[in-house]
């Protein structure tokens, strides 16, 4: 099988040399004494993992012989000749006889074949609503930026990001209009800061589910998109441990096991950055080199427990989550306050949740899910001599009970209760975001420390049901909140039509609502009378099926969304912003087969903005005219798989400088614009990069060592990734000192 | 708090601008540039007559005229914006080795306020234009009203000097340790200084103590100058002619 590819030998023997292993060939453990017809256990094994392996075909002889469920098999040896052993899925193997003598049991590991062309292993399931994407943990995981599930979404229509921010932008909307999920229990973010992961290690992932707009009445406080992390049902039929480590980021370890007399689920995991220890080894050089002072210490980490326990009649899950994130920065800057003429900045993030799952089939086609939790986030933030603390305590009580008719009808009812114990201490100066060169060194300083207990309460219902080629959700939404003070109403409505076997047309409709930010309702420098944001959806597309390996989704959409939050100077904040959001979005994927999978996404969209109504529309912060991913990833054989991502997207937009003016108080030019300029009216270069990776697992008897290395950020010419000035504004450049980034990451699997 | 992610992400593009070069960095005067302005007195109480006096200072190219005008800023949100006027004949200049320092006096005469009893104090924001040959720089900056009696109306600008190198007589010529002394007497006053050379880079353009690289050979310069972020007072620029 080997000998086929001069490269693959090349790279698999320098590879094998390299790491001091050898995989090729399967292994057979004790060597001969004698010669003999002699009665043997035979223990047919998975190379790489140990496990029996059941229904081996053993060609003894004449004889045709199988594995029982363990994976072994009684059988008198002949005095001469071969064993011949085939397993569908497996390579077949022949042993000598020879081989097999002097022992009472041997063990004999068959090697996982090179899977069969098209053969399909998932495929997309067809969901009521119209934007959302289901994508398996199986893919996800090859192609996603740092092979994260999580960050899949980015790869998908309808999805804005930026390099050097781990949020995304869904149509137009900022991350903060997101919903972010893991199963039901809401999270605050789902991205760590650096090292494109999420807060949930892919293994303990079954799929990440992507709605970009037209969502159902389940989910509320959100007017963009939602991003829902599923959790991997079922109990492992083995234990597993995995080791990880991924230079120059982060080390983790992850450990799954069977409970319960088999019948439950534990996993545990943890994993931490280890980026701060070799940055300042890299900078110390950069600072001799370029005679700077300059600290940037990234670091985050986090720790899960997770229990599943399935039943007859339903599921118990419990989850528990600790993540972190922070950085510390020192650098010289002209807003230095000490002696040494740094500035410096300290950022922590947390998030601690404990959530539980319990679902329950109550018979008479009634079931419920209710998944209560409880979490806590705690953002501490210190810039030169400013001070933001924030923090929020939250329990949810949450459920939903659905009622199953005959066909497609079902019914759903739920409803959700949170309240937050929220606390700020800040010292900080008063934001005005209709500045667009606000300088917080001249803006008076706001000190403030509050506590506030605040409930969010929504029920919602939905009714699915088909009226022959047609198919219906229409849902509504209630929501009030004591933040504001104000409650409203969501009607959303879902509808699919069948046009034929292979091709349906889909449409949504719908209002989505999100409540302000807690800064945006404080005290001393909020509004406390700021209502809803609202957005309206409204989405029509065509799916279709080519064959059963290859999908289109093709959806034009138009969102508007009013009475954002807007800086005023009378009241502090109004909600007197609008935006408008629409284009087209395409989709084409090859689903998931054992060998090769991938997509073409293609996202057209124009995203204009206004602070008030007597204000025209302009670009907004977030608008990327053109976005185009292709994903892609073969499996070359059993244990070598490559793949690749290539991103196209129209340059950011960015607000230019017109001039500046020396500040004779603090030594330093402050930005200006011209008032006829307009916020956002520039953009950077429109901006590709590619990334491309490769896969090698060595199979060991029992245990597994997976490698992976790829090269990030590969241009054709050096990109810009942000504008940048000189000291008097007079200069304007892009910076593009973004070089590839090569990255290895090995996985042990026990 | 997308803010927090949006900070988190700042660190990785300081570390990105951070390995760009510029050669045109803030510290080196080749051009012209404000060095500062020192108002007199440093704060005042509304009253009839009460005028402040604007001291400019700056840099030049040796054999490059300045001429300096009265400008507006409303551009401020913080600070209430009142003319200037400049006063007959203050200009002058003083000649250093590669450069010429360039002065003149500015008078702000206050107009009858409040001084809102929130914030306790007033800015009042003045605007500068000087010119030279085709460029242009205009310098913006605040003055402040206290309330009679107010331990403000007795504030006296910071000192400042420079400490290292103390002459010529330089070993490294190619890295040039520089030190600053200077005290204030301003109860919570936070001291910025800025250096500024005529060639070459610093390290560290804010810092106490800081390493002046590349500089060139023959007559060169060094400007200190010390001023207070409480107050908005000015230590009179420090220089230092060198010949390397």
């Amino acid at each position: 099988m080997y000998s086929k590819n001069p490269w693959y030998l090349w790279l698999g023997l320098s590879l094998s040399a390299l790491f001091n292993l050898t995989f090729l060939g399967t292994a057979v453990q004790a060597a001969p004494k004698s010669v003999g017809e002699n009665p043997v256990t035979i223990k047919v094994r998975v190379k790489g993992q140990g496990d029996g392996l059941s229904r081996v075909e053993v060609k003894v002889g004449g004889q045709k012989l199988f594995t029982d469920p363990q994976g072994e098999l009684k059988v008198t040896l002949p005095k001469e000749g071969n064993l011949e052993f085939y397993r569908r899925g497996y390579d077949p193997l022949v042993v000598s006889v020879k081989d097999l003598m002097g022992g009472d049991s041997k063990e004999v590991f068959l090697f996982p074949a090179t899977p069969s062309g098209d053969e399909i292993v998932v495929t997309g399931v067809r969901r009521p609503e119209v934007s959302r994407k289901k994508i398996a943990v199986e893919e996800a995981v090859k192609v996603a930026p740092g092979g994260d599930p999580a960050q899949v979404p980015k790869l998908l229509p309808g999805v804005q990001s930026n390099n050097f921010s781990p949020e995304v932008v869904v149509r137009g909307s900022g991350p903060q209009e997101s919903r972010y999920k893991v199963d039901d229990w809401a999270v605050p973010y789902i991205f760590h800061s650096i090292g494109n992961i999420s807060i949930i290690p892919d293994q303990l992932l079954g799929d990440v589910e992507f709605s970009s707009g037209g969502f159902g009445p389940q989910d509320g406080n959100a007017t963009g998109g939602v991003i829902s992390l599923k959790t991997k049902n079922g109990v492992p039929e083995r234990n597993q441990t995995e080791f990880r480590v991924n230079i120059p980021i982060y080390s983790s370890i992850y450990h799954e096991r069977a409970v319960s007399e088999g019948k439950g689920k534990l996993a545990v995991s943890a994993r931490r950055s280890y980026i701060e220890k070799i940055l300042p080894t890299i900078l110390k050089k950069v600072n001799e080199e370029r005679g700077m002072n300059l600290t940037v210490v990234p670091y985050f980490g986090d720790a899960h427990l997770y229990y599943e326990k399935p039943r007859d009649d339903g599921t118990v899950k419990i989850l528990g989550l600790y993540s972190y994130d922070g950085l510390r920065l020192a650098f010289p800057t002209a807003s230095a306050e000490n002696e040494d003429g740094q500035g410096r900045f300290s950022i922590k993030d947390s998030v601690y949740l404990l959530g539980f799952q319990y679902t329950k089939n109550l018979g008479d086609n009634w079931s419920i899910s209710t998944s209560p939790y409880v979490s806590d986030v705690d953002r501490k933030l210190d810039i030169l001599s400013n001070r933001i603390y924030v923090g929020a305590t939250s329990l949810a009580l949450q459920g939903e009970a659905t009622k199953r008719f005959s066909g497609k009808k079902r019914l759903f009812i739920g409803s959700e209760i949170i309240h937050y114990w929220g606390r700020a201490d800040v010292f900080v100066p008063r934001p005005d975001f209709n500045d667009p060169f606000f300088d917080f060194e001249e803006a008076p300083k706001v000190k403030s420390k509050v506590t506030q207990s605040i409930d969010e309460i929504a029920a919602w219902t939905a009714y699915d049901f088909d009226v022959g080629p047609w198919f219906f959700s229409p849902g509504v939404r209630v929501n009030h909140s004591t933040r504001i003070k104000r409650s409203d109403v969501d009607p959303r409505l879902n509808g699919r039509y069948q046009i034929n076997e292979d091709n349906q047309l889909k449409m949504a409709v719908g209002q989505y609502s999100n409540v302000p930010e807690f800064a945006e309702v404080a005290k001393d420098f909020g509004n406390q009378n700021l209502n809803f944001i609202k957005s309206y959806h409204y989405i029509l597309g065509v799916e279709t099926q080519w064959k059963p390996s290859w999908v289109t989704d093709f959806q034009a959409f138009y969102k508007e969304t009013k009475n954002l939050v807007r800086s005023d100077p009378v009241t502090n904040y109004a909600n007197k912003g609008e935006r408008i959001n629409f284009g087209a979005e395409a989709f084409i994927r090859r689903n998931l087969t054992a060998r090769l999978f991938g997509w073409l996404s293609y996202t057209y969209s124009q995203n204009r903005e206004r602070d008030n109504d007597q204000e025209t529309y302009r670009n907004s912060q977030y608008d990327q005219t053109h976005i185009l991913n292709l994903v892609g990833n073969y499996k070359l054989n059993a244990v070598w798989e490559a793949g690749g991502r290539l991103a196209y997207h129209t340059g950011d937009t960015f607000t230019p400088v017109d001039g500046a003016v020396y500040n004779a108080n603090l030594d330093k030019y402050q930005q200006r614009n011209d008032p006829k300029t307009r916020f956002f009216s520039k953009r950077l270069p429109n901006y590709h990069q590619m990334s491309v990776y490769s896969t090698r697992d060595f199979l060991y008897d029992t245990w597994k060592l997976g490698l992976r290395f790829g090269i990030e950020f590969l241009a054709f010419s050096p990109q810009a990734t942000n504008v940048q000035y000189n000291y008097d504004y007079s200069k304007e450049q892009y910076n593009t000192n973004v070089p590839p980034i090569p990255y290895i990451e090995l996985r042990g699997v026990l | 708090m997308n803010i927090f992610k949006q900070l988190l992400s700042l660190g990785v593009l300081v570390l990105l601008s951070a390995c760009s070069d510029t050669d045109d960095p803030f510290e080196r005067i080749q051009k012209l540039r404000a060095i500062g302005v020192a108002p007199t007195p440093i704060a005042l109480a509304p009253q009839p007559g009460a005028t402040f006096t604007l001291t400019v200072y700056a840099a030049v190219p040796l054999g490059s005229l300045v001429t300096a005008e009265s400008s507006l800023d409303d551009a401020s949100r913080y600070a209430l914006s009142v003319p200037v006027s400049l006063v007959p004949g203050s200009e002058s200049y003083t000649e250093h080795s590669t450069f010429r320092l360039f002065q003149a006096r500015f008078v702000m005469a206050v107009p009858p306020l409040e001084i809102p009893s929130d914030r306790g104090f007033l800015a009042l924001r003045y605007a500068i234009l000087l010119r030279s040959g085709d460029e242009e720089e205009k310098i913006v900056g605040n003055t402040t009203l206290y309330p009679q009696g107010s331990p403000a109306l007795g504030w006296q600008p910071p000192t400042a000097s420079i400490a290292t190198p103390l002459d010529g007589n330089i070993e490294n010529k190619q890295k040039i340790e520089l030190k600053a002394n200077f005290s204030t007497q301003i109860e919570g006053e936070n001291l910025r200084m800025s250096w500024f050379v005529t060639s070459g880079n610093l390290r560290n353009r804010r810092a106490k103590e800081t390493i002046w690289e590349k500089a060139g050979s023959g007559p060169q310069s060094v400007i200190l100058t010390v001023r207070g972020l409480k107050s908005g007072a000015l230590a009179p620029p420090q220089i230092l002619d060198l010949n390397l």
